[in-house]
């Protein structure tokens, strides 16, 4: 018996010891970094795709002509310097030193033509470029020149911009791909190579440091000054479970998480090696996309009931949850503590929530018992926590609601629909932008009021195309900000879509494996450090 | 017995052929665009327009379906609308650790379960059958993923044995791939242990009733003889039958399993292109699977013959 016991344990033991799992002893003595993404790398082509985890990664593997930093202003990055007629009609600019792509070649400025090429058909200020453009030219192998008919004063934000699709810098025979098709071939001149024979799509992405790139001598601060890697690899795990990523960072088999599930974050309270802070404290802005072609948002005063209604609280709360310092009001269409943030004409939302003027209103209309078909995709926690509060919301202001719960793809086919909701067309959808795109019109798609060529909605507004136009002529601070003021009271009146609150997200990361993390609009692998 | 395999090989390909033209049509029926995910909220309509038509998705939908059969035939399974990569090559580059997965949980399900139902066959109404009746039960209801988080929470959070995530391939050894398919096998072969032993007790409770066991018996036979070796055989039919179509229980349990443990196998790159509505991926991975349980069938037809002499005749 004893025998037969002890035979039991030792095989027991011989299994435990084969199997056992210790991520440590999966180190070897480069540095690496295992980082679990909010999305998975479906493609690597950021100019052809434009999720945000395709620029992240990208982020790594190119580089930029300029790039933001944390005033939000755009620095030099690839360049040595720029310069700008008087009558600011020709830009030119100079490459600066040591700029090498991952397959040893030098950057010349027919790359960085190409390049330019490339993105200008498909980036939103890329094409307004394009519109005055007269001639973008090589003058020598470090400088080219960009001759315009008009002066487009945001020229260094949009070639320094965070927002996709980035202006990254590919070599020549890449960049003349068609932007509408796929690069098959990966090299940039970033601080980081694609490892391109490890990528699963979907699964799993590396990139490793380039030992030939030269970082910048300034201090890095956000995409600006110096990308110093202190990292020899970074894997990019995707774990499409929220819980299981929790969980792999709690055993230490991953690093860094970008976004875990809120329900889940009271679980890194009981690991004492887990931090957490916010990644990006550009945040999001959660909007409620409201049908303006269709009744009954048709009518404006229809659109205000609904907006002096919302609760952004009951919305913020329904994504982040109740701690306080993950999301907060919003009284602008402008990302809060930025340069544009402006609270004026936004009287009807900084009121308290007016549940009973608001039916009111839409009972004097006869709008009590309307069906409201209000598209939710289920396959967003964020996007469905908001849609359930907005049916019913919906419900309380008296209408019917047809919730259609669909997946996000599904939304985005069925929201190109301007046809009434009985024909296949919506009443309302809900989205989220980041605030890294709101900070400004630049890439704010969903500020745009200009009708049919407007984003989803086709909300309508000359007063707000006009201060788009005048934001973009501006060129001081104060005339920006002035241009900003006008965009905003005029959005507020017409509503172009429903303000639902800004939410900053966590991310958790090892502090036994990183150090010197920082927020921002993205996931930076530059400046942080192996513990 | 050639006539018997060409006749399952002739049913296999229509029934694949079937399979897949009743994925592209519900695909295609289905609403969604992948043009439009692919396009980005920044793209016009003339953007989206110009990618469907570099897809190809702007041409008829029999041109479509006859250009990927054809495809099919000569060996090309289309490039995957989002990553540009090859159908066929994200198959075979996902089929190891699904398969892995499977033939793992397969021994699991096969080495518990087969004693526990003999064991339960063996004592009718005892407090062991009733015990593995219940434990069966259990097992068939709790759905994959609930199990998948409890075994991770035993093993990987508290006591730290196995890991919680990931697939290491064999060629990094047979410790690190057991390490990290042991967990997921686990998880994915309680629905199956509680079928395969369900079916060996039914199974073994009928031929234990049988004349040629008593005949057995009243010779002498030692009770461990009678079951391994008279009854056991009769039973392999059945048992066989069920393993098989368990399979398609796998392939089910899979999908979530995958997701659960975050392993990259097929299961899992079927969920992602679902979402995605990357149509040549989905139809390539369905058209896959169903493959395999047609050339799983054709093992089992086959295997009849071996259990079963009157099946050859």
């Amino acid at each position: 018996m004893r025998k037969r016991t002890f035979l039991k344990s030792a095989t027991l033991a011989g299994l435990l010891t084969l199997t056992a799992h210790d991520p440590a002893l999966a180190q070897s003595d480069d540095h690496v970094l295992r980082f679990v993404p909010d999305g998975d790398l479906s493609n690597f082509d950021p100019i052809w795709g434009t999720a945000y985890t395709v620029r992240n990664a990208a982020m790594m593997v190119w580089d930029t002509l300029y790039g933001i930093d944390e005033n939000l202003a755009p620095q030099l990055q690839m360049l040595e310097s720029d310069s700008v007629s008087e009558d600011g009609l020709v830009w030119t600019f100079t490459l600066r030193d040591g700029l090498t792509f991952h397959d040893d070649t030098p950057v010349t400025a027919e790359d960085v033509v190409a390049s330019l090429d490339r993105w200008k058909q498909r980036d939103v200020m890329g094409l307004r470029i394009a519109a005055v453009e007269d001639s973008l030219v090589v003058l020598d192998d470090k400088t080219f020149e960009w001759r315009l008919t008009e002066p487009f004063p945001k020229m260094r934000f949009a070639l320094g911009k965070a927002n996709a699709p980035v202006a990254f810098i590919m070599p020549a025979r890449i960049a003349a791909t068609d932007p509408f098709e796929q690069i098959t071939e990966y090299v940039g001149s970033g601080p980081m190579r694609f490892v391109a024979d490890k990528w699963q799509v979907g699964a799993m992405a590396v990139f490793e440091k380039f030992d030939a790139y030269v970082p910048r001598e300034e201090p890095s601060s956000w995409l600006a000054g110096g990308k110093v890697m202190n990292f020899d690899r970074v894997e990019w795990i995707t774990i499409p479970d929220a819980a299981t990523a929790v969980n792999a960072l709690i055993t230490g088999e991953v690093d860094w998480l970008e976004k875990p599930l809120p329900d889940l974050a009271p679980l890194f309270e009981a690991s004492p090696d887990v931090e957490t802070g916010v990644s990006d404290p550009l945040g999001m802005v959660q909007a409620m996309r409201l049908n303006h072609t269709q009744p009954p948002f048709d009518d404006v005063e229809v659109r205000r009931a609904v907006a002096m209604a919302m609760n952004q609280s009951d919305y913020s709360i329904s994504v982040v949850g109740d701690k306080p310092d993950y999301w907060q009001y919003m009284y602008s269409y402008f990302t809060p503590g930025t340069p544009l943030y402006t609270e004026v004409g936004s009287e009807l939302v900084m009121t308290e929530p007016d549940l009973e003027s608001a039916r009111q209103i839409i009972a004097d209309k006869g709008l009590a018992g309307t069906t409201l078909t209000v598209m939710v995709a289920q396959d967003l926690p964020a996007n469905k926590a908001i849609g359930d509060v907005t049916a019913g919301l919906m419900e309380d202001l008296g209408f019917e609601v047809e919730y259609v719960a669909t997946t996000w793809g599904n939304i985005q086919a069925r929201r190109q629909s301007k046809a009434p909701a009985a024909e296949g067309g919506w009443n309302i959808f809900h989205t989220s932008h980041s605030g890294t795109d709101t900070v400004n019109p630049a890439a704010y798609i969903g500020l745009q009021a200009n009708g049919d060529d407007a984003w989803f909605g086709w909300p309508t507004n000359d007063e707000v195309q006009a201060g788009i136009a005048e934001w973009y002529a501006a060129e001081t601070p104060e005339a920006e900000f002035a241009a900003a003021e006008k965009i905003n009271a005029a959005a507020m009146d017409t509503v172009v879509f429903g303000l639902a609150g800004f939410t900053l997200f966590q991310q958790a990361w090892r502090s036994d494996a990183i150090a010197n993390m920082q927020p921002a609009p993205l996931p930076l692998f530059w400046g942080i450090e192996p513990n | 017995m050639a006539m018997l395999i060409a006749r399952r090989l002739g049913s296999g390909v229509i029934v694949a052929l079937i399979v897949a033209l009743t994925v592209f049509a519900l695909l295609h029926l289905s609403p969604g665009d992948p043009a439009t995910v692919l396009a980005g909220d920044q793209a016009s309509a003339a953007d989206i327009a110009r990618i469907r038509a570099n897809l190809g998705l702007d041409r008829p939908l029999p041109e479509q379906f006859v250009a990927w059969l054809g495809g099919v035939l000569h060996g090309d399974f289309g490039v995957s609308l989002f990553s540009g990569q090859p159908v066929l090559a994200l198959i075979l580059e996902r089929m190891e650790p699904t398969l892995s997965l499977m033939a793992f949980t397969t021994l699991i399900a096969v080495i518990v379960a087969i004693p526990a139902g003999i064991l339960a066959a063996w004592r009718p109404g005892s407090l062991l059958e009733r015990g593995i009746g219940a434990i069966s039960i259990i097992g068939f209801s709790v759905p994959v993923f609930v199990v998948g988080y409890c075994v991770a929470y035993v093993f990987a959070l508290n006591l730290r044995l196995l890991p919680v995530q990931g697939y290491a391939p064999l060629e990094d050894g047979f410790g690190p791939w057991l390490t990290s398919i042991a967990l997921p096998s686990i998880a994915l072969s309680t629905s199956y242990i509680a079928l395969i032993a369900r079916t060996t007790r039914a199974a073994m409770i009928e031929a234990l009733q049988q004349d040629y066991i008593r005949t057995a018996r009243s010779k002498g036979c030692s009770d461990m003889k009678i079951l391994f070796v008279h009854a056991l055989r009769n039973c392999a039919l059945p048992v066989s039958t069920v393993i098989g179509m368990g399979i398609a229980l796998l392939i089910g349990g899979a999908v979530a399993t995958e997701s659960v443990f975050a392993i990259p196998g097929l299961g899992r790159l079927l969920i992602d292109a679902i979402l995605r509505g990357d149509y040549p991926l989905i139809q390539g991975i369905v058209l896959f699977f169903s493959f395999v349980y047609v050339g799983i069938n054709l093992v089992l037809d086959l295997a009849y013959g071996l259990f079963d002499p009157r099946v050859r005749l």
